[in-house]
């Protein structure tokens, strides 16, 4: 704690997390507060209309949950879907932990919880351009980013419930989310290896949209994880990778 | 559903949601991954991403998907009669879209911003 050019460094994981996670701030606000005007409709207190959000923090299964018990569906039917839409971040953590070794229990759990979509995709993107982090600065940027993204995630979830008397559907607040997504996926398209996979598990999701319980998204993933190894592999290996099948 | 249900059903999904969350983070350093399993991982991102996008930008309310090329004024027009839409209603009335929500949500999208989004992404 007493040299600057030993603190400079931890603090500037810290800025550069929450300032990256800013641009996609825009896009999250609205999606919150779907969340939040949702549970209101759904008839949620105060303290479970938002308090959900912290507890489960991942939008689209939120919503989904929330369509369901304004339904009366089975609570069990309720959890499972939760349970299948995020059924992907299994394969985030997986990617996280190469990225994590080392961490102290706390930190992976500090990191399991802030596990998102958008903290996931934008870290990969940071850690892919400097493969000399260490992994404690990688934590620090992780957590940073979830961080900022959980407040904003919990003041819009309380927004859109307040406010849920007052906002008309007809205002498409669920524009943004797919330009998040967009804007995640592009810069990520390296070569041709991911671009295939990405085209494989795009095409796979169109054709198997109408499975439910979005496994038609697990499945399509999984095809195209599948198809950008096997390109890589077999057709296009990177330089140093042609002794692995 | 009953409060106490609700209350059930958030602390559940949000506990397995945790648990799904830190599954590999908490067992790959007591156990090395296989290294095709480690390879694979790095089309974790565009794959996951590309499934979410695609059917959320090409749905239409009736839960069809939007194959067909249409010339760009048509285009136009129908994504303007989407937009009137009530969402909620649709994705009441629609079951199919109970599983993928997100695309529900996502009814209304506008890909002609998608290119200037991307550009206030930092490098």
């Amino acid at each position: 704690m007493s040299s600057t050019t030993e603190n400079d460094a931890p603090l500037q994981d810290w800025i550069d997390g929450a300032r990256t996670m800013t641009v996609l701030f825009p896009a999250t606000l609205p999606f919150g507060m779907i969340a939040g005007l949702t549970a209101a409709k759904a008839g949620f207190g105060a303290t479970l209309g938002i308090g959900h959000s912290a507890a489960i923090f991942a939008g689209a299964s939120q919503i989904a949950m929330l369509q369901l018990m304004m339904e009366d569906a089975a609570p069990i039917v309720a959890i499972m879907t939760v349970l299948l839409i995020n059924l992907r971040f299994a394969m985030y953590s997986a990617s996280l932990s190469q990225e994590f070794r080392g961490l102290s229990t706390p930190q992976k759990w500090a990191a399991a919880y802030l596990l998102t979509d958008q903290a996931y995709a934008l870290s990969q993107l940071r850690f892919a351009r400097h493969p000399e982090m260490t992994a404690e600065s990688r934590f620090r940027f992780f957590i940073a980013s979830g961080l900022s993204l959980w407040l904003v995630w919990m003041a819009s979830t309380a927004l859109g419930y307040y406010l849920s008397a007052g906002l008309p559907p007809a205002w498409g607040l669920e524009f943004g989310v797919p330009l998040t997504f967009i804007a995640l996926l592009v810069p990520g398209l390296r070569d041709s290896a991911t671009v295939v996979a990405a085209c494989v598990s795009g095409t796979i999701a169109l054709a198997a949209a109408p499975l439910p319980y979005n496994l038609g998204l697990f499945t399509a993933a999984l095809a195209g994880i599948a198809a950008g190894y096997l390109y890589e592999s077999r057709i296009k290996p990177l330089p140093g990778n042609e002794d692995l099948t | 559903m009953s409060p106490l249900a609700s209350w059930i059903v958030v602390i559940a999904a949000g506990l397995g949601t945790f648990l799904i969350r830190l599954s590999f983070l908490q067992l790959a350093d007591r156990r090395e991954l296989p290294r095709p399993f480690v390879r694979a991982l790095r089309f974790v991102p565009a794959a996951v991403l590309s499934a979410i996008i695609l059917p959320a930008v090409l749905k239409l309310p009736d839960g069809t998907l939007d194959y067909a090329p249409r010339k760009p004024e048509d285009h136009r027009r129908a994504h303007c009669r989407r937009r009137r839409m009530d969402h909620e209603e649709r994705a009441l009335h629609h079951p199919q879209w109970h599983g993928s929500i997100l695309a529900a949500q996502l009814a209304h999208i506008k890909m002609d911003y998608g290119p200037f989004f991307c550009l206030s992404l930092p490098q």
